[in-house]
C-alpha cells in the first residue's frame, strides 16, 4: 500500500487501470 | 504503533468510502448519458440522413449528448466528482481491447501503424515548432501546440507543459485547438470514410492517424464500425508509445530556442523524462494480447470482454463530453482557430492520401 501511495498520480492511475482491465478478464471468464 | 497502523488504515478506508459515495451521483449521470445515447443510435438508422450519411453511433452520441447536457443546462457540483474517471475508464478499455488481439494479428497491423505514426507524428511536431517560431509565438506554446496535434491530444499537452515551463493560457490556447478539432472531425471523419468507402482496416488508420485525440480516435472509429475501432485503438497505442519520445524532442527544441533568446533553458533530465511519460497501462494491454495468444480466453469469453470494453468506452466518452465547456475553446480565438484547423486538416488530407494509397 504505501508502495502504491509513493508512485505519481499517473503511475496510479496506470496501476489502477491495469489492474481493472485485469478485473474485466477474470469476470469475463465467469460470465461466458 | 500497531494502533496508530490500524487507525491509519481506518481513516484511509473511510476516505475511500467517502469518495465513492461522493462519486455517485456523477457516475449515475455518466450511466443515463450512456443509456441513452446506446438506446437513441438505432433508432437514429430509420433516418435516410443517418444511415447514409450521418451515421452517428452511440459512441458518438453520448460525446454530442454530454457536451449538449453541459453546455445547456450545465452539470450540478454535486455531479462533478463522478465525471472525473473518464481517463480511467477509456484507458481500461483500451487494455481489454487487448483481448480482441492476438501477438501475429498485432505485429501485422502494429508494424505498418509504428510506420506510419512515426513518420506524421515528428513531421507534424517539426512542422508546427517551425511555424510556431516563424509566427513568433512563444517557444512554450510552439511546443504545447506542437505536442497537441502530433501525439494525442490533451495528454500531450499537459505532459509536455512543465518540461518547457508553459503558462496556464499556453496549455488552455492548446488544448482548446486541439479540442475544437477533435469535435468536428468526430462527425467529418466517419462521413469522408463512407465518402471514400474506405475499408475499416484504413478507416482505422485514417482516424488514428489524423484525429488528434485519443477520445475522438476511439469514438470515431467504432462509430465506422467495431473493426475500424479496434484498428484505430492500435493506432492511438502507438502513438501514445511515442510520447515520451516526442515531449523528449519538443523539450529540446524549446529550451535551445529560449537559449537562442538569451533567457535561461530549461534542464532536462532525457532518461528520467522517458522513465516518467513511458505509459505503463500499455504493459496492461500487452498482457492481455499475450494470454489472448496463449488461448487462455475462449471465444465466448473474448466476447464478454469485448462488451465490457464498449461499455467502458461508452461511459468514458459519456463523461468527456460532460466535461467539454464550449466557452472553454474561446481561449484557441480565430487565430488558433484558423492556425490548428490548418495544420490539423492538411494533417487529415494526407493521412488520407497515405491509406489510400499503402492500403
Amino acid at each position: 500500500m504505501s508502495f502504491f501511495r509513493s508512485l505519481s498520480k499517473s503511475r496510479r492511475q496506470d496501476v489502477i487501470v491495469a489492474a481493472l482491465g485485469f478485473a474485466v478478464i477474470v469476470l469475463s471468464k465467469f460470465i461466458a | 504503533m500497531t494502533q496508530n497502523v490500524i487507525s491509519h488504515q481506518l481513516d484511509s478506508q473511510q476516505d475511500f468510502a467517502q469518495a465513492i459515495l461522493k462519486s455517485l451521483p456523477g457516475l449515475l449521470l455518466i450511466t443515463a448519458v450512456a443509456l441513452t445515447a446506446y438506446f437513441v443510435a438505432p433508432k437514429l438508422e430509420a433516418f435516410p440522413l443517418f444511415k447514409t450519411y450521418l451515421s452517428l453511433k452511440d459512441f458518438i452520441l453520448a460525446i454530442i449528448f454530454g457536451i449538449a447536457i453541459r453546455n445547456t443546462v450545465g452539470v450540478a457540483d454535486m455531479f462533478q466528482p463522478g465525471l472525473r474517471y473518464s481517463t480511467i475508464l477509456t484507458k481500461t478499455g483500451i487494455v481489454v481491447m487487448g483481448s480482441s488481439y492476438s501477438l501475429a494479428g498485432l505485429v501485422s497491423v502494429g508494424a505498418q501503424a509504428l510506420v506510419f505514426i512515426a513518420v506524421f507524428l515528428f513531421a507534424t511536431a517539426l512542422t508546427m515548432m517551425w511555424l510556431c517560431r516563424r509566427l513568433g509565438m512563444s517557444p512554450a506554446l510552439g511546443a504545447c501546440l506542437a505536442a497537441g496535434m502530433s501525439v494525442c491530444g490533451v495528454s500531450a499537452t499537459i505532459a509536455i507543459a512543465p518540461a518547457v515551463k508553459a503558462r496556464n493560457e499556453d496549455m488552455a490556447y492548446s488544448i482548446a485547438v486541439v479540442l475544437m478539432f477533435g469535435l468536428l472531425a468526430l462527425i467529418a471523419f466517419p462521413l469522408v470514410g463512407r465518402l471514400f468507402d474506405l475499408s475499416a482496416d484504413q478507416f482505422g488508420a485514417f482516424a488514428g492517424v489524423g484525429i488528434i485525440n485519443s477520445a475522438q480516435v476511439l469514438a470515431a472509429g467504432f462509430g465506422y464500425s467495431p473493426e475500424a475501432g479496434v484498428v484505430a485503438g492500435i493506432y492511438n497505442i502507438g502513438r501514445v508509445l511515442f510520447l515520451p519520445f516526442v515531449v523528449l524532442m519538443l523539450a529540446i527544441m524549446a529550451a535551445s530556442q529560449e537559449h537562442d533568446h538569451g533567457k535561461e533553458a530549461v534542464k532536462i533530465n532525457k532518461w528520467q523524462m522517458i522513465c516518467d511519460k513511458f505509459p505503463l497501462f500499455v504493459l496492461g494491454f500487452l498482457a492481455i494480447v499475450c494470454m489472448n495468444t496463449m488461448g487462455m480466453l475462449s471465444k465466448a469469453e473474448v466476447k464478454a470482454a469485448k462488451a465490457f470494453m464498449e461499455w467502458a468506452f461508452l461511459l468514458g466518452f459519456a463523461s468527456i463530453g460532460l466535461t467539454t465547456r464550449l466557452a472553454d475553446l474561446r481561449a484557441a480565438g480565430l487565430r488558433g482557430f484558423i492556425f490548428g484547423f490548418g495544420v490539423a486538416g492538411i494533417k487529415a488530407v494526407l493521412a488520407l492520401g497515405a491509406v489510400l494509397v499503402f492500403m
